[in-house]
């Protein structure tokens, strides 16, 4: 600059002068801005650490030890000796419905109630009017009862807690000051204030029927099992004859009396070839009332079976196979499926009948070997809400386990008893255990008992099943049903929806991103783009709602079209290709301009020919009937095998084809014209094509000689909504999403490369491959793994197009359930903070790690990628 | 554009200026040598506007012949019209016609994939592929389908040694090329374009982005390769193109202006326009 353009002498170009300092308006919106940002940015993070956190906070009580613990201790209820041990030992106890009070019957024929709080005894009732029974049956918890006479009667009757509210002017003057939770004692029961202010009184009542006399002899085992249909109940006497009455009661409208009717038969046990040596320790009934199990001491069990109201023996089984255990415990399940046998050496095994072949006998199986204890087992008892159990052993050792994972929940001792009763809570919070000298109550402090690591997991074997299994059932019509709360059906369903709607997406989707950014005219993929991006936008729930209701029936009728289309129309579009290489070279030239258009023939006629060659292949390979042949009713696993392998054969052979084939053109057919040269590569390509359809068949027929057959596994029988359909609807989800993504990535790719390789005369195809994708490989593996983070999450089309089954099958043709749609269907449903519930939120919390770890590779691997190619 | 009768001298770059065509001033030195490429009366049109004018340049067999001239001239466009790169961009409007050999370049029916085949390019970025030196340099070969490991490490070697690049990386030839320096880079980029033995070399600008040590090497290269290939090269340096080419072109606002023997043009161009900006009068 020279010295005649200087500015004038106030030194300025402009004649202003400027404040170098920036105004105080701007630096102001500068700290707000920044501190707005910054605060959304960690508010973001917040966010979504806050979602981890809360899943986790839920799932958390899951994982917490479980324990028992003395509450309070107890003298025992029986009349005391003068060495102040009882004369009697109890043979049954229940808790009512709120922790206050228990009864305890003993084998003197008294039932006592007590009071927990202090143990006051409350009322002592006398089963028989003073003949003391000789046996006794309870139903669940409280309810039904029987008790058996030396003379072969039998007494069925009512026992309950009986609850009532009192006005205050109702009770006595000492019961109008409580507190509330404070009990005073009262007409044989216990008063309370409830937190409601009002004044409950609770006693037990038992009302007993008329006698049915079932034989002369006395009544040695009787067992009672509430049917829909009403009780039935079962007995075996001192004469070894098996009773067998079902019960119908009718009370009188006028008198109130109750009169019980009893129709069944008796039988002759050594008649059966049952014999009574050594003696018989435990008859028990099932729920249907049609099946009774005998148990001898020794472990040796005999089934007998109601069959046209006469009872025959349908097995028989060891139950304790150590030869020096006795059986000292035998109760059943909750449900009346599972029999808990407790010996003497002081193992507790739970056998259940596993589901048998038509026409054949279960089998019991010792489904749960509870871990051994340290002494003879002298009482076991279950719960009757869940699979919860008690074991009382010899040495005072009680224990709490779950039944179904085999959880130890809890273990505390009643030094210097022998354990002779244990009880379990309705609400399965406390645990009533009585010794031979002293009785106490236990907190039991396992609300999640139901959950256990290990069962999510591993294979579990749970009721009626035949070998341990992965089962997703967390809920059933039936109140003694056992959950099975294992998540890897879940996850296999995820990971089988995500596999296949990838399988059908990510081709398509990255296929197409090549398509636009490097074959269409900027000004094409300019307008192309935008309405690919639109179906994104498309909401979840109608690609789920058009996949269930349009799609599933649909492909249901034309599935093997569907498949012959899948195959049939690439094949045409490699022989449109291999057509045009016929053409005279300038016209070929002239006519580049619609080639694409030409493509788009080839395909559309390949796909024509494919649906309408459909039939005859349906005829051919799979016997004329489709679903039939899945079934693996028709046909043979050949025409299967052909289909998963005509795809590695072709790969394979069009590999070799260009390793080989290629290199043999080039030494032989130098100087050839072109149509010749075009010629032969048609020859090569159906050659190869033959050759590919023989390799799949002949490998095909090996597998299939060798035994193998598709059919069973990847194919099985056909379900209306199925992977195939999820696949195509899901697909559509991903393809947008996929596409947008790596199209961008190509796009990215400095378009010097691009000029460097079509100057050195590269087709576009080889420089797609060669020289644009290798760059974008970070942006493609990004996008594909957010397609898959999409897939993995991917809620309202699985849910109303995959069935819902949450069963693990690979079969392409059977539908599953995902974590996603399992949290829509169940969540709703689940009672809050329930073993459920809280199960749930871990499938929730699984399914956020899957899609975080997911999307974390996807980043770490997308930067590394990128360090790779930063220079270019 | 109905003019056609040649304006006085003085007024040449007003008439270039008014989108008149003047034929250019071909020295006739170019009559004795043998053309490999021929431009005739070629015109393009990015859209509405008009690049080259009837452009008409022989390009002689095994010399160098360098296109200066200020940006915006037309020489890269023009450059980039001779293998047909400029079919990438949408919106080009082509007339008259090149020869490659005697092969029509624009003619219906030509096997663009071919004719690129047939020439090498230098690009005024180095652009090596993200993948190793080796790969760079055979990239054509393998294009073209060859897969035998012999002969392309042959190749390599034979490209790389007449890019004088072999000795500084024969041990590192599986690295990748994006670790080179930025002038190693560019001569990678043109031994990759010799590998395919082009019949002719187009260079645009391939030193304008290099440090002076670089520009000199690859200047070295150039010269060597004059006798085996037919190079043309764009530069905007005109010592550059004073020391390396044969031949060289000026060319103002899409139209040559004059065309003759370097040395000529350089010491005594028949044109005063063409001294003017040699001289940097103007430009």
């Amino acid at each position: 600059m020279s010295k005649t353009t200087t500015p004038g002498k106030s030194g300025s170009f402009t004649g202003r002068r400027y404040s170098r300092k920036p105004r105080r308006s701007v630096l102001w919106v500068d700290a707000l801005a920044t501190r707005l940002i910054a605060l959304s940015g960690i508010g973001s993070i917040v966010a979504v650490s806050l979602v981890g956190l809360f899943l986790a906070w839920v799932v958390l009580p899951l994982f917490l030890p479980t324990e028992i613990s003395k509450k309070l201790g107890m003298p025992v209820s029986g009349v005391q000796s003068e060495s102040g041990t009882p004369m009697t030992v109890p043979v049954a106890s229940a808790i009512d419905n709120y922790g206050l009070m228990v009864w305890e019957m003993r084998t003197n024929g008294e039932i006592a109630v007590q009071a927990l709080d202090g143990g006051a005894i409350l009322e002592r009732i006398q089963v028989g009017g003073g003949i003391v029974p000789t046996a006794w049956a309870f139903g669940v918890d409280t309810g039904p009862v029987a008790f058996g006479y030396a003379d072969g009667r039998v007494q069925t009757g009512e026992m309950k807690w009986e609850t009532r509210f009192l006005a205050d002017a109702e009770v006595p003057a000492a019961a109008l000051a409580l507190e509330v939770g404070e009990t005073h004692i009262w007409e044989s029961g216990l008063l309370v204030r409830t937190p409601e202010g009002q004044l409950r009184h609770q006693r037990l009542g038992l009302e007993l029927a008329d006698h049915i006399a079932l034989g002369d002899s006395a009544i040695e085992l009787l067992d009672l099992a509430v049917t829909p249909s009403g009780l039935v109940l079962a007995a075996i006497d001192a004469d070894l004859k098996f009773h067998h009455r079902r019960l119908t009661m009718k009370t009188n409208m006028l008198t109130g009396k109750v009169r019980v009717r009893a129709r069944g038969g008796d039988t002759s046990l050594p008649g059966l070839g049952v014999n009574s040596r050594p003696a018989f320790s435990f008859l028990g009934l099932d729920e249907t009332g049609n099946l009774a199990l005998l148990l001898r001491t020794d472990g040796s069990m005999v089934r007998l079976r109601n069959q046209d109201s006469e009872f025959v023996v349908s097995g028989r089984q060891d139950l304790v196979p150590n030869p020096t255990a006795q059986v000292s415990s035998v109760t059943y399940l909750n449900g009346r499926t599972s029999l808990l046998v407790g010996d003497s050496e002081g193992s507790v095994v739970v056998w259940f009948p596993a589901r048998a072949a038509q026409g054949q006998e279960p089998v019991l199986q010792p489904g749960h070997v509870l871990e051994p204890g340290p002494a003879a087992v002298t009482a076991l008892t279950a719960s009757a809400r869940s699979r919860m159990l008690a074991a009382g052993y010899a040495d005072g050792t009680v224990r709490v386990f779950n039944a179904t994972n085999e959880r130890l929940l809890g273990e505390d001792r009643l030094d210097g008893n022998v354990i002779d009763r244990l009880s379990i809570a309705p609400r399965e919070d406390l645990l009533l255990v009585t010794g031979a000298k002293e009785a106490g109550l236990w907190n039991i402090d396992a609300p999640y008992g139901e959950f256990s690591m290990g069962a999510l997991v591993r294979p579990v074997w749970y009721e009626g099943y035949p070998e341990p299994t992965l089962v997703w059932q967390s809920s059933a019509a039936s109140d003694s049903f056992e959950p099975k709360l294992s998540l890897m059906p879940l996850i296999f369903g995820t990971l089988k929806a995500t596999f296949y709607s990838l399988l059908f997406g990510l081709p398509l989707a990255l296929l197409a991103a090549i398509f636009t950014s490097e074959f269409l005219p900027r000004g094409t993929r300019a307008r192309v783009k935008p309405v690919i991006e639109i179906m994104a936008s498309l909401p979840s729930v109608v690609l789920g709602f058009l996949a269930a209701l349009v799609v599933a029936p649909w492909v249901e009728h034309v599935v093997v079209e569907v498949v012959a289309v899948l195959f049939v129309a690439p094949f045409g579009v490699m022989l449109g290709a291999h057509l045009w290489q016929l053409l005279p070279r300038e016209l070929a030239a002239r006519l580049e301009a619609i080639r694409p258009l030409a493509v788009l023939v080839s395909l559309v006629i390949g796909g024509f020919v494919g649906w309408h060659l459909a039939p005859a292949l349906t005829q051919l390979a799979f016997a004329g009937d489709f679903k039939a042949w899945l079934d693996g009713r028709v046909g043979t696993g050949l025409s299967g095998w052909f289909v998963l392998l005509i795809v590695p054969a072709s790969l394979a052979v069009g590999w070799l084809n260009v390793q080989h084939g290629e290199g043999l053109i080039r030494t032989r057919g130098l100087g050839w014209s072109p149509l010749a040269l075009a010629i032969l590569d048609l020859v090569r390509f159906l050659i190869a094509t033959v050759v590919a359809i023989g390799l799949a068949l002949f490998v095909g027929w090996l597998l299939n000689a060798s035994g193998w057959d598709p059919r069973g596994s990847i194919f099985d029988t056909y379900v209306q909504r199925n992977a195939l359909v999820v696949g195509i609807a899901m697909g559509f989800a991903v393809i947008p999403l996929i596409y947008t993504i790596s199209e961008d990535a190509l796009v990215s790719v400095p378009d010097h490369l691009r000029a460097a390789s079509l100057g050195a005369g590269a087709t576009p195809w080889q420089t797609a491959v060669r020289v644009v994708v290798p760059p974008a490989m970070s942006g493609l593996f990004s996008a594909a793994m957010i397609g898959l983070g999409r897939a993995v999450g991917e809620t309202m089309i699985v849910l109303m197009a995959a069935g819902n089954t949450p069963i693990m099958d690979m079969n392409i043709f059977n539908g599953f359930r995902t974590l996603s749609a399992n949290l829509a269907v169940e969540l709703p449903e689940a009672v809050q903070n329930s073993t459920h519930y809280r199960t749930l939120f871990l499938a929730a919390l699984t399914l956020f790690l899957m899609t975080f770890v997911l999307n974390t590779v996807a980043e770490a691997v997308r930067l590394h990628f990128r360090r790779k190619t930063s220079r270019l | 554009m109905e003019e056609l009768q040649a304006p006085p001298a003085m007024d040449r770059l007003s008439a270039l200026a008014a989108g008149t065509v003047v034929p250019a001033e071909i020295h006739p030195e170019l009559q004795d040598e043998e053309m490999i490429l021929e431009v005739a009366d070629f015109n393009l049109s990015y859209g509405s506007k008009q690049v080259l004018f009837d452009v008409n340049l022989p390009v002689p067999r095994g010399k160098v012949t360098a296109l200066i001239g200020p940006s915006g001239c037309g020489k890269s466009t023009l450059l980039r019209s001779v293998n047909r790169m400029n079919d990438l961009i949408d919106n080009v409007t082509i007339t008259g016609d090149m020869s490659l050999g005697g092969d029509t370049v624009y003619g219906r029916g030509v096997d663009v994939i071919e004719l690129r085949r047939r020439m090498g390019m230098v690009f005024q970025k180095s652009n090596p592929f993200p993948m190793s030196i080796r790969d760079n340099v055979t990239y054509a070969l393998q294009i073209n389908g060859e897969r035998n490991r012999a002969v392309l490490n042959e190749v390599c070697e034979t490209a790389l040694r007449g890019a004088a690049l072999w000795d500084e990386v024969h041990d590192r030839l599986d690295e990748s090329a994006l670790g080179m320096s930025g002038g190693q880079q560019q001569r990678l980029c043109i031994a990759r374009a010799i590998a395919a033995e082009p019949e002719v070399l187009l260079m645009d600008e391939p030193c304008s982005a290099l440090d002076p040590i670089a520009t000199t090497r690859v200047e070295e290269l150039i010269l060597k390769l004059r006798g085996d290939y037919t190079v043309l090269i764009v530069t905007h340096n005109m010592q550059q193109a004073s020391r390396v080419s044969d031949y060289t072109a000026f060319m103002y606002l899409g139209q040559v202006v004059e065309y003759g023997p370097t040395a000529k043009l350089f010491t005594n161009p028949l044109l005063k326009e063409t001294e003017d900006y040699i001289t940097g009068r103007f430009g």
